[in-house]
C-alpha cells in the first residue's frame, strides 16, 4: 500500500454505478475515491484537485470519456485512465482516439470488481500480476 | 415486285418467243410450200415447151424419112419414118396431160391434135401411093405442097401454145422470186424478233437473278447477325420450332444444359431443357409446351432448376415467346434463361445483411442497456460480501448470486456483445484480432487452467468488419473454454489458403475436450440449439456461421488431426471482401493494427499459473 492514497476520479452517468464503484475503491482497495455523474464536474474538480487515476464510463450525455480523458490529460498529464463500456461500438471512438495519439485502455462492461482493483494495480504499480484478489468470476 | 409477278413475267417472255417460232415455222413452211408449187409450175412449162418441141421434131424427122424413101426407095429409110410416127399419138398425149390445167392451151390441143393427124395422114397417103408402084404420084403428092402447108399450121398452133407457155413462165418465174423474198423477209423477220425477245428476256432474268442473289445475301447477312447476337448474348437461348424440336442453341445454352447444339438439335425440348421445381424436385411445366398451348408469353415458376446432363442442378429464371411470321402463323417458341446462382447468393447476403444490421442496432442497444446494470449490480453484491463482519450465510448467498450474474453476461456476452451499428468492412488483421479474443477471455482461460497452441501461418489481413469478426472468434474460443476440462488445450491455426483462384483465410480452433456427439452435428448451427442448457442460448454458433456466410466463407466442423478426441471449427473467409455493402456505414476501412492491443496482451502465452 502506497504510503500516500491514490486519488481516483469514477465517472459514469449512472450514479448507481458511480457511487459503487467508489465505495468499493475506497474500502478494498484503499483508495481516495471520487464519483461523479457528470464528466464537465469531473474536469472542474481536476483543475483543483488533480487525480491520479480516472476511471470513466465511455458514452454519456455531456461528453465521451475519451473526450474527458484526453482534457484530463491537459490538466494532469501523468493522471493514468481506465475506460470502460457497455457496448463494444465503443471500439471505434477508442481507435478515433488513437488515430490522434492518444492510447487508452477499454474494459468491457460488467466488469468485476475485483478485475477492476487488478486492472488499477497493474497500471499503478508496473507488470505486478495481481492475484490476490482473483475471485471466482470469470466469464 | 413479287416473286409470283415474277415468274408470270418469265413465263409470258418464254411463250411468246415460242409462238413467235411457231408462227414463223408455220410461215415458212407455206413460203415453202408455195415456192415448191412455183417451180414446179415453172419446170411444168419448161417441159410443155420441150414436149411441143419434140413433137416438131418428131413430124420433121418423119417428113425426112418419108422424103428419103421416096428419093431412094430404099426401104430403109422407112424405119425413121415409122419409128417417129409411132411416138407421135403418145407425144401428144403428154402434151394434152401436161397442159390439162390451162383451159387455153386444152382448147389448142383438139387442133393440133387434128393438124398432126392430118399431116401424118398425108404423109401415110403418099408413102402408100409410092409403094403402090407410083413413085410419081407420090412426089407429085409431095409437090402439091399440102403437106407443107400443114407442117406450117402445125407450127403455127405450136407457136401460139409455146407463147401461152412462155407468158406463164414468165409469170410464174416473177410469182416464185416473190415467194423466196417474202420466205426470207420473213425468216429474217422472224429471228430479229426471236433475237430481241431473247435479249430482252435475258436481261430480265440476269436482273431477277441479281436481284435474288442480293436478296439472298441480305438474307444471309441478317440471319448471321441474329446468330452472332444470339451467339453473343449473355442469357441461354433455346429455339424450338413448333413441335417443340429443338431448333436453336447459343453457348451459354449448351454450357447451362450441358447438351451440345450438333446432338440438340432435332431433339424435343423436355429432353434438352429438363426443369424440377427446386423444392419438391418434380418436373416442371415446360414453358415452351405451355405457350404452344396458349399462344403468348409465358414466365417461367419460382423456384425452378434446370438438371444438367450430368446430374447437376442450376437454379434459373426464364421466360418462353411465341416466334411468329409476317401473317402471325406460329413457328416456333424461344425460350430465354438465366442462371441465377450468383444472384441467389447476392440476394441471401443482402438479406442476411439487413438482418444483421437490424439485429446490429437492437444488439448494440441492448447491450448497453443490460450491461450498465450488470455493472451496477455487479459492484453492489461484491462490495456486500466483501464488507467486513458479513455472516457467511449471506457471503454464500451473494456468491450464488455472482454466479447466477456470470451467467447473464455470459449470455450477453455470446449474443450481443460485438457486433456494432456499422457494418464497415475494414482490413482486419487475423493474428491481431485473436489475441484480443484471448486477452477477453484471460479470466476465464486461467480459471481453468487452459493451455492455449498458437499455430500461427502467414495469414494476410481480411476485408471485414471487425467487431463482426471478433464476435466469431470470441464464440468459438468460448465455447472451447466450456468444452475443455482443466489443465485442456485449445489450439488456433491460422493460415492462408488457395481455393478456387482465390485467397482465403484459413481459422481453425480445435480443443481436447469431449467433441460433439454425432447426432447433434446436424443441428449444431440451427438457432436456439444449445448443450449446455444452463448457460447456452443457442444462439452463438447460429449467430457465427450467419457472420461467415455474410462474408463469403464458411463455417464447418471437422475431424481432428490424427482422430484425436475434441471438436474442432474450421472457417474459411475470402481475404478480399464478399461482404454485401449494402447494410455498410460510412465504408470508411481502417487498419486493425496489433499495436492497438498494447497493454492489453500481457505476454506471449496468456496461461498462467493460478495460485
Amino acid at each position: 500500500m502506497p504510503s500516500e492514497l491514490l486519488r481516483v476520479f469514477v465517472v459514469d452517468d449512472e450514479d448507481v454505478i458511480a457511487s459503487s464503484l467508489a465505495m468499493i475503491l475506497r474500502f478494498q482497495g484503499g483508495f481516495h475515491a471520487t464519483s461523479f455523474t457528470d464528466p464537465t464536474k469531473a474536469l472542474q474538480a481536476a483543475h483543483s484537485d488533480a487525480p491520479d487515476l480516472l476511471i470513466s464510463d465511455v458514452v454519456m450525455p455531456q461528453m465521451t470519456g475519451i473526450d474527458l480523458a484526453i482534457q484530463l490529460r491537459s490538466v494532469c498529464p501523468d493522471c493514468k485512465v481506465l475506460l470502460f463500456s457497455g457496448t463494444a461500438a465503443t471500439t471505434d471512438l477508442l481507435e478515433a482516439a488513437r488515430v490522434t495519439g492518444y492510447k487508452f485502455e477499454l474494459l468491457l462492461k460488467p466488469v468485476h470488481p475485483a478485475d477492476l482493483l487488478a486492472s488499477i494495480r497493474t497500471l499503478t504499480e508496473g507488470a505486478q500480476t495481481p492475484s490476490s484478489q482473483k475471485p471466482q468470476f470469470g466469464l | 415486285m413479287q416473286i409470283p409477278y415474277r415468274r408470270i413475267g418469265i413465263v409470258a417472255g418464254f411463250s411468246l418467243l415460242l409462238a413467235l417460232l411457231i408462227v414463223n415455222a408455220a410461215v415458212t413452211r407455206r413460203q415453202l410450200g408455195l415456192q415448191i408449187g412455183a417451180q414446179y409450175s415453172v419446170s411444168r412449162t419448161r417441159q410443155v415447151l420441150m414436149e411441143l418441141n419434140q413433137l416438131e421434131l418428131l413430124l420433121v424427122d418423119a417428113e425426112t424419112g418419108q422424103r428419103g424413101y421416096l428419093y431412094t426407095g430404099d426401104s430403109k429409110y422407112l424405119a425413121p419414118y415409122q419409128d417417129a410416127i409411132s411416138k407421135i399419138e403418145p407425144q401428144l398425149d403428154t402434151v394434152a396431160k401436161l397442159t390439162a390445167d390451162n383451159s387455153s392451151q386444152q382448147a389448142m390441143i383438139p387442133e393440133l391434135r387434128n393438124r398432126v393427124h392430118a399431116k401424118a395422114a398425108e404423109m401415110a397417103q403418099v408413102i402408100a401411093t409410092y409403094q403402090s408402084g407410083k413413085p410419081d404420084a407420090a412426089r407429085e403428092l409431095v409437090l402439091t405442097s399440102t403437106g407443107l402447108l400443114l407442117m406450117d399450121h402445125i407450127r403455127l398452133v405450136v407457136a401460139q401454145m409455146e407463147g401461152e407457155e412462155e407468158r406463164l413462165e414468165s409469170v410464174r418465174a416473177t410469182a416464185y422470186e416473190r415467194a423466196i423474198q417474202r420466205t426470207i423477209a420473213s425468216i429474217y423477220l422472224a429471228n430479229f424478233l426471236a433475237v430481241v425477245g431473247l435479249v430482252l428476256l435475258a436481261s430480265y432474268m440476269l436482273r431477277e437473278i441479281n436481284l435474288r442473289e442480293k436478296h439472298a445475301q441480305e438474307i444471309r447477312t441478317r440471319e448471321e447477325w441474329f446468330r452472332v447476337t444470339l451467339t453473343s448474348i449473355g442469357d441461354a437461348v433455346i429455339a424450338t420450332d413448333r413441335e417443340g424440336a429443338v431448333t436453336f442453341l447459343n453457348p451459354v445454352a449448351e454450357t447451362l444444359t450441358g447438351n451440345d447444339l450438333v446432338l440438340a438439335k432435332g431433339r424435343n425440348i423436355l429432353e434438352v431443357f429438363p426443369i424440377i421445381n427446386e423444392h419438391t424436385h418434380e418436373p416442371a411445366e415446360n414453358p415452351v409446351k405451355k405457350v404452344l398451348e396458349v399462344g403468348h408469353v409465358v414466365g417461367l415458376a419460382n423456384h425452378t432448376a434446370l438438371l444438367r446432363t450430368d446430374g447437376t442442378q442450376t437454379p434459373i429464371e426464364d421466360s418462353a415467346a411465341p416466334i411468329r411470321d409476317a401473317n402471325g402463323e406460329l413457328l416456333g417458341v424461344v425460350l430465354v434463361f438465366r442462371d441465377v446462382t450468383s444472384e441467389r447468393k447476392a440476394r441471401e447476403a443482402m438479406r442476411r445483411t439487413e438482418r444483421l444490421a437490424a439485429a446490429s442496432r437492437l444488439t448494440a442497444t441492448m447491450a448497453h442497456e443490460i450491461n450498465n446494470p450488470l455493472q451496477a449490480v455487479a459492484s453492489l453484491v461484491y462490495f456486500s460480501r466483501t464488507m467486513p463482519d458479513v455472516p457467511e450465510t449471506v457471503v454464500s448467498q451473494l456468491t450464488l448470486v455472482e454466479r447466477e450474474l456470470q451467467r447473464v453476461e455470459h449470455i450477453v456476452q455470446q449474443t450481443l456483445g460485438f457486433y456494432r451499428e456499422s457494418g464497415a468492412t475494414e482490413s482486419v488483421e487475423m493474428h491481431a484480432l485473436v489475441e484480443s479474443v484471448f486477452e477477453l477471455y484471460s479470466n476465464k482461460l486461467k480459471s481453468k487452467d487452459i493451455r492455449i497452441e498458437r499455430r500461427f501461418g502467414d495469414c494476410p489481413p481480411v476485408q471485414a468488419a471487425s467487431g463482426e469478426l471478433r464476435q466469431v472468434i470470441s464464440n468459438l474460443i468460448a465455447n472451447a473454454a466450456d468444452a475443455v476440462h482443466n489443465q485442456g488445450t485449445i489450439g488456433i491455426t491460422l493460415e492462408s489458403i488457395e481455393e478456387a483462384g482465390q485467397t482465403m483465410a484459413h481459422i481453425l480452433v480445435e480443443d481436447d475436450g469431449p467433441g460433439i456427439p454425432p447426432e447433434y452435428k446436424p443441428r449444431l448451427f440451427e438457432p436456439f440449439f444449445t448443450t449446455k442448457r444452463d448457460v447456452g442460448t443457442g444462439l452463438g454458433l447460429w449467430l457465427t456461421k450467419e457472420i461467415v456466410e455474410r462474408h463469403g466463407g464458411r463455417i464447418e466442423v471437422v475431424p481432428r488431426a490424427d482422430a484425436e478426441p475434441g471438436a474442432a471449427f474450421s472457417i474459411l473467409l475470402p481475404v478480399s471482401s464478399n461482404l454485401s455493402q449494402a447494410a455498410a456505414g460510412d465504408g470508411e476501412v481502417r487498419a486493425f493494427q496489433p499495436s492497438e492491443l498494447d497493454g492489453r496482451i500481457g505476454s506471449e502465452d496468456l496461461v498462467q499459473k493460478e495460485e
